[in-house]
């Protein structure tokens, strides 16, 4: 593996010339960076989101507790549908995810149970932009913790890639570029074929903010995109990644580590979670898919020596409530199971058990961690940087949960 | 009195740009309200796209499961191309009118503003005829209209929403995103709400509202502070009592109207004599279109064009016609923005969302795409190079540059760039040269 100082930039900040905003508003309160200033640390975060709001209590079940089966008569899993946990708290694994629990064997895997947080919203896009921007339930920002990232050194000249057609919220910085996109080579002959219209580059008193704004975008994703072409190459993997989409996904996410570029975070999403009915064929098909996929890319990641650089964190944007619905499904929850995959995890297994059964709130699940607590963990363990520079806590209340 | 800015600004803004002949002609602020159509109450008959057969074959297609499965082969092909062709002819009824462009724009408007997903033409071409003929008068009708509506009964599960299981997805929308807004409603309102809305469903055949009284909760709900046995009449009614729910309208209204960034005390002002109004859409928007700020020079092109914006405008501005209104789907898939499939419940939060960087190319290139130069570029590279050829006789061109930029200062400045840099000989030249520069500027990306 090369070492990060050698990585090569896709990002070119003497492109910025137009509009570059100078001063964030969201983080003139926040601590600033440590001045440190230490650079990136060439390591790999791959988050996935579990799109739809996975139910948390049928993935890691609480298969010794009388309250899941007698709420759930036709949505619960039965014996030769889990596979029994290992560690002191009685949770069980949904067995579409067995390739997983075989990662947990080998302490790969270490899953946070009643993540969330106060006043939670159960609506799909509104909890997804809490996730995505790190912010409590009732603030509003357009900027995504993971774009925030990459405003700032050490990863200033670093970005993030979502596998998806257009950038999620996640990875939106106040001036950092992150790409999107699901095919390189496209995406390149776009751009290829696009003239840069002169005129594009003047720039008068009378030009608008949105005027602005766009002449910054063409400008860095030009060039962006040419420098990703330009080093972007392909392995031949080795393992053999799974046809489902996050399997393709995947295999693009590897080609892109190994051809040691400054891209630090991918982002991917797999839908279908929205278990209104028929919940547990519908729920297996979706985790097996999940499992598979992960399961190649870490195979693949290990045979190359990559594994260790390599952090996988997944979440939901809501659990699911205790009771079942009417059409053997479940209705939007709150507090649910996130997760990490890596091979340097401090603490393996399960963090911390099942929130109560018996104590719900209007049958949802009452959270116990805040989600954004993990966040601190990644952002201070894995990525190496200040969390102050990126969530806003001015009261200073998260801590993280030393997990990495 | 207006110039020559500001009347651009205005027709961009209530329409969807100039036509070259519309530009010809010299405009009052009163003129301009009426050829707009701003002034209507909404009286207009609509006509829906599609034939009295097509809908006969369309009812044959939703009562399919008694037909023999060849006879629903046959019909299935029959109504298969129906839905592009709807929503198409729509688009095209932008591109086309000279008499309804206000109540046109305001039904694009309200198809963002209540997002909804469906493949079914018969249903969708009623939507857009409720959505042209509700959009300019009170918003209680239109709301309640809307809430009626198949399409969006079943988009957002009231049609699951039962006495015995509610399905809390249409009082959680409602709320949240086509009146009050968040913050300004409990966990427990949406659960009470959807109490009040089961029992709605419609008839499968004729698309028509039908309540069915043995799955409606007749007990008594407690919304908003008040109690009583609610129906989802009353529940819309109680929100609508509320200024906070005009205040959110007006604020959409704004931010897609006038600029993506509002001003708080304008908002309110707007907000309060809505609401005085009793939620009367067409006098608001005449209130916009008819007051100074709404001309500022802040205002002018401040907004980023909504690809369809992009697809009707310059067909207007150039005077084309494509031959076959399904070719707008690959249009609305390549710039990212297909109408009636909206990406999730919130639909397009539109401005900056519409550029990413996959369609940012595509939306520069645009011009050229439609004009269809990507498939003769050598032919036209060779005349680019003589710097005087005409557009050639069979794309009919009636453009007029002057119609492309809101702003005039903006305008000078494109021109005199492309006159100094020898693209163009005159402000009157209207080559293809200067042509493909001006729809490949950022300029045009505004309006």
């Amino acid at each position: 593996m090369l070492k990060n100082d050698r990585r090569k930039f896709i990002r070119d900040l003497s492109a910025i010339s137009i509009g570059a905003v100078t001063s964030s508003n969201f983080l003139s309160c926040a601590t600033r960076l440590d001045s440190k200033n230490e650079g990136a640390q060439g390591k790999n975060l791959v988050v996935i989101q579990l799109a739809g709001g996975n139910d948390g209590l049928n993935t890691f079940v609480p298969y010794r507790n009388d309250i899941y089966f007698k709420n759930r008569p036709n949505v619960a899993l039965q014996k030769k549908e889990i596979i029994a946990g290992s560690g002191q708290y009685d949770i069980g694994f949904n067995q579409a995810l067995s390739p997983i629990v075989k990662l947990y064997d080998k302490g790969m895997l270490s899953v946070v149970n009643g993540v969330g947080y106060k006043d939670p919203i159960r609506s799909h896009f509104r909890a997804s932009d809490i996730w995505h921007s790190g912010t409590k339930s009732s603030e509003f920002i357009e900027t995504g913790w993971l774009g925030r990232v990459f405003d700032h050194a050490p990863y200033h000249d670093h970005i993030g890639v979502a596998i998806e057609d257009s950038l999620p919220p996640i990875l939106k910085g106040q001036h950092s570029n992150s790409l999107a996109f699901t095919d390189i080579n496209r995406l390149y002959s776009k751009y290829k074929a696009l003239e840069v219209n002169q005129f594009n580059q003047l720039n008068d008193i009378h030009a608008s903010e949105n005027y602005r704004f766009l002449v910054e975008k063409l400008t860095q994703t030009k060039k962006q995109v040419e420098n990703l072409k330009q080093y972007y190459k392909t392995f031949t993997p080795k393992s053999s990644y799974p046809p489902s989409k996050l399997g393709k996904d995947l295999a693009i996410v590897s080609n892109l580590i190994k051809s040691d570029t400054s891209i630090a975070v991918y982002f991917l999403t797999i839908g279908g979670f929205d278990s209104h009915a028929n919940q547990k064929v519908n729920q297996a098909k979706r985790l097996s898919e999940y499992s598979l996929a992960v399961d190649a890319f870490v195979k693949d990641m290990k045979a190359n020596g990559l594994m260790k650089d390599t952090l996988i964190f997944t979440f939901s944007e809501f659990g699911r409530r205790v009771r079942e619905n009417g059409s053997k499904g479940t209705d939007h929850g709150t507090a649910n199971s996130a997760w990490f995959i890596g091979e340097s995890l401090k603490k393996q297994g399960f963090y911390n058990a099942l929130p109560s059964l018996a104590n719900t709130v209007g049958n949802d699940l009452v959270f116990q961690i805040d989600y954004r607590r993990l966040y601190v963990d990644i952002l201070e363990h894995w990525l190496g940087v200040s969390y102050g520079t990126v969530i806003s806590d001015p009261k200073n209340e998260l801590k993280g949960l030393g997990l990495l | 009195m207006y110039t020559n800015q500001d009347i651009k600004h205005l027709f961009w803004r209530a329409g969807f740009g100039f036509r070259a002949e519309e530009y010809a002609k010299e405009w009052t602020r009163k003129d301009a309200l009426e050829y707009l159509y701003v002034n209507s109450t909404g009286k207009r008959v609509w006509k829906s796209s599609l034939s009295p057969s097509d809908y006969s074959n369309l009812r044959t297609w939703r009562n399919r499961g008694k037909l023999p499965k060849a006879e629903i082969l046959r019909v299935a092909k029959l109504v298969s191309g129906y839905r592009n062709r709807v929503v198409g002819n729509w688009i095209q009824e932008m591109v086309d009118t000279k008499k309804d462009i206000f109540p046109l724009r305001m039904s694009l408007f309200w198809h963002r503003y209540f997002p909804c997903k469906s493949n079914e033409a018969g249903y969708v071409a009623d939507h857009i005829i409720l959505l042209k003929s509700k959009g300019l008068g009170d918003f209680r009708s239109l709301l309640l209209a809307v809430a009626k509506d198949p399409i969006m009964m079943t988009y957002l599960d009231t049609v699951r929403n039962k006495k015995q299981n509610p399905n809390e997805n249409f009082a959680r929308e409602l709320l949240e995103l086509f009146t009050i807004g968040i913050g300004h409603y409990t966990e427990e309102d949406i659960k009470e709400a959807s109490r009040a809305f089961t029992g709605w469903g419609f008839d499968k055949i004729t698309g028509e509202y039908q309540f069915n009284p043995s799955e409606h909760d007749t007990g008594v709900k407690r919304f908003m502070g008040k109690s009583g046995r609610f129906k989802g009449e009353d529940i819309i009614d109680i929100i609508l009592e509320k200024r906070q729910t005009a205040y959110t309208i007006c604020r959409k209204i704004y931010q897609y109207f006038v600029h993506p960034k509002y001003d708080q005390d304008l908002i309110k002002e707007l907000g309060d004599w809505f609401y005085e109004s009793n939620y009367n859409i067409g006098a608001l928007m005449l209130r916009i279109f008819t007051s100074d700020w709404f001309y500022d020079d802040k205002n002018i092109s401040a907004k980023i064009k909504s690809p369809i914006d992009l697809i009707v405008g310059l067909q207007r501005q150039l005077n084309l016609k494509i031959p076959d209104v399904k070719g707008y789907y690959g249009m609305q898939v390549l710039l990212d923005q297909k109408l009636f499939e909206p990406k999730n419940v919130a639909g397009w939060s539109g401005d900056r969302q519409w550029i990413n960087s996959q369609s940012l190319p595509a939306r520069l290139t645009f011009g050229d795409y439609l004009l269809g130069l990507k498939r003769q570029e050598m032919v036209y590279k060779a005349d680019a190079e003589a710097k005087t050829v005409r557009v050639p006789s069979k794309v009919k061109l009636g453009f007029e540059a002057n119609t492309f930029f809101e702003s005039t200062s903006r305008f000078d400045s494109m021109f005199n760039y492309l006159i100094s840099h020898n693209q163009i000989l005159s402000r009157n030249d209207k080559t293809m040269t200067g042509l493909r520069q001006i729809l490949s500027s950022i300029d045009y990306q505004l309006c």
